[in-house]
């Protein structure tokens, strides 16, 4: 049940991102862009029990990622549209908040394991958009070049 | 055709692709497509987060170049889409100086609806609430915590605050108004609902964009991008932190 909550709330909350950032005149693409956010944490959840953090934050925008290139390509628009607002759900925006709540109650333990926590979370979110930007280019590259031959 | 208005308009398109939040290496790409498509020669482009530069040798082998800036970039992602359109529309149409400009200064006319932005702030912010283990009673004060926080947003950026005072100043704005919610016991999950707010001002898109145009070879837009995002997320955690420590009594 937490988890369907969790799952309509990142749904909301991408929804609301997605006019933050000004995608207003086409209505399917807030609602690719929610549910591509969405999908990312349903992934996070199928895979948080066998993997850690920060590797099932990776998984989850790998699968970001791919949806949004792939529906990118569909709708003949920028990737960045839908990875933009697909990420927020995984951003760690709770990893710097509660970095600050144990830097100033003077945790020095666990101010060191979250601060890490949150720079991996943001590395993996980086190396997940870069694994997946360089498999599309790789594949582009090839297509060209079957055009010349 | 006249090639120097032909420049013209498409520096300005750059320039536009720039303002609205486009990635580097877009930025970079689209105009040497551009230049390409209509046959221009040494075509030497070069960009930066608030800057490119390009320059292209005409047909009659005269040359010319542009140098443009842009302070204020904001992230809107329908006038990116719309110039994305209007590049590719370029590229394969090559379509005369006329209809560039009446497409451009569509799309400098396409304004955001506010309200929408206006209601996003609120969805945003109640969703994450929801999202970070709040309950109903947190989604709906994160919510208007959110409509708040747009308004001071915009105080802020009329009075032509910086972006990273206006980040602490607005982090500790929300902050505060949490822990006064927090204190009239209006809402139980304090966390869940300071964390919902946040999301608004965490800097994914930095994060996102940097990283894509690493990729791409621009280390130094790269890095100035990362930069951002490291020093945003430094002037939430103090916002967050001078706040709780201020109100400490109040928790």
């Amino acid at each position: 049940m937490e988890q369907v909550i969790q799952c309509l709330g990142a749904f909301l909350g991408c929804l609301g991102f997605s006019f933050v950032f000004r995608i207003h005149r086409r209505l399917d693409y807030v609602l690719i862009a929610s549910f591509g956010g969405t999908l990312g944490w349903i992934v996070y959840l199928l895979v948080i029990p066998y993997l850690s953090n920060i590797m099932s934050s990776l998984c989850a925008m790998i699968i970001v990622a791919l949806f949004s290139e792939i529906m990118a390509r569909i709708c003949k628009v920028p990737a960045t549209i839908f990875i933009v607002v697909g990420c927020f759900p995984i951003v760690p925006g709770k990893g710097i908040y509660q970095t600050m709540l144990y830097l100033i109650s003077y945790d020095q333990k666990l101010f060191i394991d979250s601060l890490f926590q949150t720079v991996g979370t943001a590395l993996a979110l980086a190396t997940a958009i870069l694994i997946v930007s360089t498999f599309f280019k790789v594949i582009k590259t090839i297509k060209q070049k079957d055009d010349h031959l | 055709m006249n090639e120097q208005l032909l420049l013209k308009n498409i520096a300005e398109i750059g320039r536009l692709l720039l303002k609205n939040g486009a990635e580097i290496y877009r930025v970079e790409e689209s105009l040497e497509r551009m230049c390409q498509s209509y046959g221009f020669k040494d075509i030497g482009v070069f960009a930066l987060p608030t800057y490119f530069t390009i320059s292209v040798t005409f047909k009659d082998n005269t040359s010319a170049s542009y140098t443009k800036r842009t302070l204020q970039n904001r992230t809107n992602l329908d006038a990116v889409c719309a110039l994305n359109d209007l590049v590719r529309k370029i590229c394969l149409e090559k379509p005369n100086n006329e209809f560039i400009e009446q497409q451009i200064n569509e799309i400098n006319h396409l304004n955001p609806i506010m309200p929408l932005v206006f209601l996003g702030y609120g969805l945003g912010a109640g969703g994450f609430a929801l999202f970070f283990g709040g309950g109903l009673k947190e989604g709906v004060i994160a919510a208007i915590i959110g409509f708040l926080m747009y308004f001071f947003i915009w105080i802020n950026e009329s009075l032509k605050i910086n972006a990273l005072m206006r980040t602490t100043l607005t982090s500790m704005f929300l902050t505060a108004l949490s822990i006064i919610f927090y204190h009239f016991k209006m809402i139980n999950n304090l966390d869940a609902t300071i964390i919902g707010c946040l999301m608004i001002l965490t800097p994914g898109i930095a994060i996102t964009n940097s990283l894509r145009d690493i990729i791409d070879g621009n280390y130094v837009s790269g890095q100035a991008r990362l930069v951002e995002a490291f020093f945003i997320a430094t002037a939430i955690a103090l916002g967050v932190g001078l706040m709780r420590i201020l109100m400490k009594g109040m928790i």
